[in-house]
């Protein structure tokens, strides 16, 4: 867990130590490594591997989601960092369109549980999906 | 001296510049939240950040804050109804709100906006 290079998404130290501090106690991460600050790449429990991008959108929309894409092909998720954070419907439908996860943290660290995590949403109390749409 | 009406300028077409977060209540802001609605019809979402660079590195120059940057479509923004969840205010309107306030606020914020004052 090394930090190389410091990122020009405007994530900050403290959103990234925060997102180290859940993988390292998430149940179902055996292991991960981050490079280029914010990228990254995970090993499940049950062997799976998957990389991740942390930005720390308010908002994470579809330029954003481009953007990333552009400078980090090869990612499976894009995660906004903080709870309070969302991204727009069109970024996530953009992300289904494209095998690619758009969440924010909250729902990110949920996905890791799911067999399919890039098929992960929370329920409301009726059991209908829910989406941190903004 | 880059001034307001420069910097509008180097929004390209069907772009509008909107200011939200700490900018617009702290007297030392860390940084400042700049919102660009942008049109599709103009700009496709993957050319979105190398369109808007020059007014953000021009902004940048002038505040002298770091910028934090959002970029949205027209349908993104109505959909995540983001003016009403931020208060964010255009451009224009920030401007009137800092020059209101320019007597008490300190003076980080003064530097930030004095330039863009003087182009009114």
């Amino acid at each position: 867990m090394t930090t190389q290079d410091r990122n020009n998404w405007g994530v900050c130290y403290s959103v990234i130590s925060f997102v180290e501090r859940a993988l390292a106690g998430h149940s179902k991460v055996e292991r991960f490594k981050r490079t280029r600050d914010i990228l990254f790449d995970l090993e499940l429990t049950h062997g799976r591997r998957l990389r991740a991008l942390l930005v720390d959108e308010y908002t994470l929309g579809l330029a954003a989601i481009h953007r990333a894409l552009s400078e980090f092909p090869d990612i499976d998720f894009i995660v906004t960092g903080g709870n309070w954070n969302g991204y727009t419907k069109e970024a996530k439908d953009f992300g289904r369109q494209h095998s690619l996860g758009v969440f924010n943290i909250e729902e990110f660290l949920g996905a890791l549980n799911w067999s399919e995590p890039k098929n992960y949403h929370k329920k409301d109390s009726d059991g209908k999906p829910t989406y941190a749409y903004h | 001296m880059v001034n307001l009406l420069t910097l509008i300028t180097k929004l390209p077409r069907g772009s509008e510049a909107y200011v939200f977060g700490s900018s617009l209540h702290s007297a030392s802001p860390r940084d400042l939240d700049i919102l660009i609605v942008y049109d599709t019809k103009f700009c496709a979402p993957r050319d979105a950040y190398a369109a808007h660079e020059d007014f953000i590195v021009a902004l940048r120059q002038v505040s002298k804050l770091d910028i934090d940057l959002t970029l949205l479509t027209r349908e993104e923004e109505q959909g995540s109804r983001f003016f009403e969840k931020t208060g964010a205010l255009r451009f224009s309107e920030a401007l009137e709100t800092s020059s209101v306030q320019l007597g008490t606020i300190e003076a980080r914020k003064r530097v930030a906006f004095w330039p863009l004052s003087d182009a009114r």
